[in-house]
């Protein structure tokens, strides 16, 4: 009731208060709503704990001052903006003609690029330096987010994993795997997975995944062009930095959650579920922080090394295999082959009798009368 | 900024004072409302020790938020608006694990012999939003305004509602102490 908790204008409440003096069902209903709010009272909760002091920080600086453009550069606001701009920017840049070849310009220093816009795939021929290669059409896809630079230098530069998928035909296979480990040792890269084929009837073939400094990929790309003739190649770039500068954040509040919830335990004397409480709660925040951190660090890995799927076949086809074979295998494989085939035959008729068989018999059956009689009928005619 | 003593500074004074870098006038707030945002949090969050952090964390987000401060509604509005959005934060995060303040395996028809529990179970049988409004107002002594602009409903809305929510707290608490008499009776 608004009066009771004087919330009416003195003039209402002057109203209510005359109506109060002469009806008894509200004065009794006021009666217990005024018992509610005082057993409502009862339940009271202890003093808060000596621990809990004034915090002790220093507040953010002055939105008013100077600086105050900073605080709207890393809002969201901003962040859309810049990504509205980019994108009028890219639109605008596809439908200029000379778009390919200004793209390829900026591809062949890829390796060296810290952020640029994102770019559409794009249909390269491959330049001299690709030998054995001339003529040959390269897809090449870039997808690169456009960065924030202030997150990006928070994690020191933005985050690309690269990756390169080449396949190349050559004529001397027997020097491929030698040439690639040349490669990566001179790269300090090393063999995520390798894996060759040598089948009688197939070309030789050499499959194999490897990791190298990102910093020298294209060194390692331009080494492998150089093995033979390219049929095909794919470079990608997926930028993570948003990723990385997320798990950052959230390793550091979860190590800050830790920390607090360390300063509880030491700090608290309380029930022992609270005590157990606060330790499952460290638990969790321990077991993601190990979580968060195992992810960041195979993000890092993944950006630092490029990853280099290669696929090698040889030119030439498998050789004729010229061995005669001996004429006694050949007449044991004839015999062999001619019983089979009498018994599939034998088994084949036997099948085939037990199949039709019983249809058989019943249309016999079904047209003996109306044959025989028919003869009949032939036979007295005749006579 | 030097006062006479003996003056009441109001709280929007205080907090303007917080906002200029006075260290003095935060922590005379900071003694103003420990213990009502500790009680806020310690009747709707079930650890005791989630709730100091709760209540920290309200004076640290003041504290850091001081310099965007603009008086345009009373102190406790502002102070209790942080308040209920941690908790709201807290429940979301948390998934309303150990903030439930009261817990549904409290039957709202059996009073204990405290009075507290008793008034809980009581409070438990509303739905979550008239026991706020109910909690607002009785426990951090919000008008109704302050409450609509809190949980951003309609005036009208928080007085039907509280008026609502009293009258059937009236039922439970009546029903609570009926078989708390009986209680009483049958243990002598």
């Amino acid at each position: 009731m608004a009066y009771l908790d004087g919330e009416l204008s003195p003039a209402r409440a002057l109203a209510v208060h005359d109506h109060l003096e002469h009806c008894v069902t509200c004065q009794a209903l006021a009666a217990e709503l005024q018992q509610v709010s005082r057993d409502l009272g009862l339940w009271q909760v202890e003093d808060p704990p000596a621990s809990l002091a004034a915090p002790v920080v220093a507040p953010t600086p002055n939105p008013r001052s100077h600086f105050a453009w900073l605080r709207f550069a890393g809002s969201w606001q901003f962040a859309g903006a810049a990504v509205m701009v980019a994108v009028v920017a890219v639109i605008w840049l596809a439908e200029r003609p000379d778009t390919a070849r200004r793209s390829r310009g900026a591809l062949s220093v890829a390796a060296g690029a810290d952020v640029v816009a994102e770019a559409p795939s794009v249909q390269l021929g491959l330049s001299a330096d690709a030998a054995g290669s001339s003529g040959k059409a390269v897809t090449m896809p870039y997808a690169r987010a456009v960065q924030d630079p202030v997150r990006a230098e928070a994690i020191g530069g933005t985050k690309i994993i690269r990756t390169v998928r080449i396949r190349i035909t050559v004529t001397d296979f027997d020097a491929v795997r030698p040439a690639v480990d040349r490669i990566l040792r001179d790269v300090s890269g090393f063999v995520g997975e390798v894996q060759t084929l040598d089948a009688q009837d197939a070309a030789r073939s050499l499959h194999a995944t490897l990791r190298v400094p990102a910093a020298r990929l294209e060194e390692v790309v331009r080494g492998l062009r150089a093995l033979g003739r390219v049929t095909d190649e794919t470079q990608s770039g997926d930028d993570v930095t948003e990723r990385v500068v997320d798990i950052e954040a959230r390793l550091a509040n979860a190590r800050n959650t830790e920390k607090r919830l360390g300063e509880v335990l030491r700090n608290r004397t309380g029930k022992v579920s609270d005590v157990l409480e606060v330790e499952r709660e460290i638990d969790r925040v321990r077991g993601e922080i190990e979580r968060l951190d195992a992810e960041r660090t195979n993000l890092e890995r993944r950006v630092t090394y490029a990853t280099v799927t290669l696929d090698v076949t040889a030119a030439r086809q498998a050789t004729l295999s010229l061995e005669p074979v001996p004429l006694g295998t050949r007449a044991r494989n004839a015999a062999v082959d001619g019983v089979r085939t009498a018994f599939e035959s034998a088994s084949g008729a036997l099948l085939w009798m037990l199949r039709a068989g019983p249809p058989l018999l019943l249309w016999l059956a079904i047209l003996w009368w109306p044959v025989r009689w028919l003869r009949r009928m032939s036979r007295t005619v005749s006579s | 900024m030097p006062r006479a003593t003996g003056t009441v500074v109001t709280d929007e004074q205080l907090m303007l004072d917080v906002r200029a870098g006075s260290r003095e006038a935060f922590e005379t707030l900071f003694e103003r409302y420990r213990g009502p945002v500790w009680r806020f949090f310690r009747r709707r969050v079930e650890a005791s020790a989630r709730a100091e952090e709760l209540a920290h964390d309200v004076f640290v987000a003041i504290l850091q938020n001081a310099v965007r401060y603009e008086p345009r509604s009373p102190f406790r509005s502002y102070l209790f608006g942080i308040a209920y959005n941690a908790l709201m934060a807290e429940r979301r995060t948390a998934g309303l694990r150990a903030t439930e303040a009261l817990p549904a395996d409290v039957p709202a028809t059996t009073p204990d012999l405290d009075a507290g529990l008793w008034v809980r179970s009581a409070l438990a049988s509303l739905e979550p939003q008239a026991r706020e409004i109910v909690m607002l107002r009785e426990y951090e002594q919000l008008s109704y305004v302050e409450i609509s602009d809190l949980l951003h409903i309609p005036l009208n809305t928080v007085r039907s509602r509280l008026f609502r929510a009293r009258m059937d707290l009236r039922a439970a608490l009546s029903r609570g102490a009926d078989v708390q008499v009986k209680v009483s009776h049958d243990s002598r």
